[in-house]
């Protein structure tokens, strides 16, 4: 069993999250992969103090990135587990 | 895309929440922001020295701020964004520090400015200013500076001010008198038996005692260099009873050479005066035991056709005319430099006013850091500056002050009469002052480009050439020749 406090590896700051947290209310984090909905809104509620309305979880694919060091081969930048979760209106994190 | 705001309810395109916010907040503040939001109370300590209260609204510092972040916004890189598109509250943490610093330079500059020029006081330079403060946007902040003025006087009529430069007129005298000079100059020594006569050169050999003891002796060894010339010396050269070598040398033993011959031993004794430089020997009687070892007669060359030839010159009119030119050209600059001289005189007697004391406090540094650059390329050494230390100050604070005194009047002028330093001024200002530092333009350009205050200092130097140049135009000249005042 995973510790509430360790679900949550960090808040993910893009222009695409910034854009979901003012016109959604979306929030997007980087979670542990052993992570599910139940416990991403358990952690999220008890870190932040906030009700989590809805939570959409998806695996970001690993990527194959041009090795900078080395040319003409390909590096692994590798996945992660998203959590994007809708908080109660009215209600936010402030993430940076 | 257009979407409403679900905090605020307002439509923003494209921008987030935060943006919005402080969009909103600038704007607000900007509509009721009072015509001045900085306020200067003037305390005087002095008649030049004046401390400044600057108050800066919390509003006004919020404007501030709004612009940095707009400014920081533009061009932050910040991952996982596009430039430009960070949001504010990203861009405040992840550059509080630069943030912080952007504001106090700007607040500061903006409370300088109000200082300088809201005041109704002609600052003249900020003596101490407590930058050094972390504004805060929103809370209200008062600043004290300490600042110089330049004091209110009015000027003299400085059209038309009489001058009298001395006369650029060569006479044949001054000519003859020349060629003589050239002559003696290329001059032969031929060595002659008989007694010494006057414009002879010997070689001499001698040395002083004081009650018997030499000065080695009386003064310590370790001062010995100091009096090297006033104790002895061996095969020496001198110019009998020439008042040039007595400035410098030992005047009893100058003019006691009259009448001897080669090979000739006597005894001369010289009390040095109560003003002679070094302090151990005023008022001392020195006994020298001399000895004459070769006479030799100057010999000046005849102005034939050889001695024109080494002046690479090929008639005695040539020569002249060409001395009557050189003489003109240096009395032309001498004269030219007296009037200036008048005129600084004139304006400087004619007014009186308390002079700003940083001012005059750095005009004396330069001054007296002049002063012993000149002298320490003369030889004179370091200890000698320590010694006469407050003598120096004294001195050159005397000559800053008047120094002061006529550029702040300078100053004045030039700006009654719209004098202003235009680009090529200050080109030919940078060739001149290159050429005088000794180093290439280019060189010279860029060690500008690095300080700031140099540029400044040149451009306040051309300015001040500048509007002398006008008075000396303008000026009475009264030998006969005055120029119309235009």
């Amino acid at each position: 069993m995973i510790h509430p406090e360790q679900i949550i590896v960090r808040q993910i700051v893009t222009e695409k999250a910034t854009e979901a947290s003012s016109h959604g209310n979306q929030y997007y984090f980087h979670v542990v992969p052993e992570a599910n909905r139940v416990t991403v809104k358990q952690a999220i509620e008890k870190q932040f103090s906030v009700d989590v309305q809805k939570v959409n979880i998806l695996n970001v694919k690993p990527k194959m990135k041009p090795d900078r060091r080395q040319r003409g081969k390909f590096g692994r930048k590798p996945g992660y587990k998203r959590a994007i979760i809708r908080l109660k209106e009215g209600q936010t994190i402030d993430f940076a | 895309m257009k979407l409403p705001c679900r905090r605020t309810g307002e439509i923003a395109i494209a921008v987030d929440r935060c943006m919005v916010d402080v969009l909103s907040a600038r704007f607000s503040t900007r509509k009721n922001q009072p015509i001045s939001s900085v306020n200067v109370t003037v305390n005087d300590i002095s008649d030049t020295r004046k401390t400044l209260l600057v108050t800066v609204s919390g509003e006004e510092i919020s404007t501030h701020e709004a612009e940095v972040l707009k400014e920081y916004i533009k061009s932050a890189r910040v991952p996982g964004f596009r430039v430009g598109k960070a949001p504010v509250n990203v861009i405040r943490q992840r550059y509080r520090k630069n943030l912080q610093e952007a504001l106090n330079q700007k607040v500061a500059q903006k409370v300088y400015e109000e200082a300088v020029n809201n005041s109704d006081l002609q600052v003249y330079s900020v003596v101490e200013f407590n930058n050094s403060i972390d504004y805060k946007p929103g809370e209200e902040v008062t600043v004290d500076l300490t600042v110089d003025v330049t004091p209110a006087f009015e000027l003299p009529d400085y059209k038309g001010i009489a001058v009298t430069p001395p006369s650029t007129e060569v006479e044949d005298k001054e000519i003859d008198e020349a060629i003589e000079r050239l002559r003696r100059e290329r001059a032969d020594f031929k060595e002659v038996d008989r007694a010494a006569a006057v414009g002879d050169y010997v070689k001499v050999s001698y040395k002083g005692t004081i009650d018997g003891k030499s000065l080695a002796e009386e003064f310590g060894e370790e001062r010995a260099h100091e009096f090297r010339a006033y104790a002895s010396a061996d095969n020496t050269w001198e110019e009998v009873a020439s008042e040039e070598a007595k400035e410098f040398g030992i005047p009893s033993l100058i003019d006691a050479l009259v009448g001897h011959s080669k090979g000739a031993q006597f005894e001369v004794s010289h009390t040095y005066a109560e003003d002679f430089r070094l302090e151990e020997l005023r008022g001392r009687t020195v006994t020298y035991s001399v000895e004459v070892s070769e006479v030799r007669e100057r010999i000046l060359p005849e102005i034939d056709e050889a001695f024109l030839k080494s002046l690479r010159m090929e008639t005695l009119e040539e020569l002249k005319g060409r001395i009557l030119d050189d003489l003109e050209a240096r009395k032309k600059q001498e004269a030219e430099n007296a009037k200036r001289q008048q005129i600084i005189q004139f304006l400087s007697n004619s007014v009186e006013f308390p002079l700003p004391e940083s001012a005059v406090e750095g005009e004396t540094q330069n001054v007296m850091g002049r002063i012993m650059v000149e002298n320490m390329q003369r030889g004179v050494a370091e200890e000698e500056f320590e010694k006469h230390k407050s003598q120096l100050h004294a001195q050159s604070a005397e000559i800053a002050k008047r120094d002061v005194k006529t550029q702040i009047i300078l100053a004045k002028v030039a700006k009654e009469q719209e004098i202003k330093v235009e680009e090529q001024d200050l080109q030919s200002a940078v060739v001149n002052a290159a050429q005088r530092a000794r180093t290439p333009v280019d060189e010279f350009v860029r060690d500008l480009q690095k300080d700031r205050s140099k540029v400044l200092r040149l451009q306040k130097q051309v300015l001040l050439g500048k509007t002398l140049d006008f008075l000396v135009k303008e000026a009475n000249v009264q030998d006969g020749v005055a120029k119309p005042a235009q």
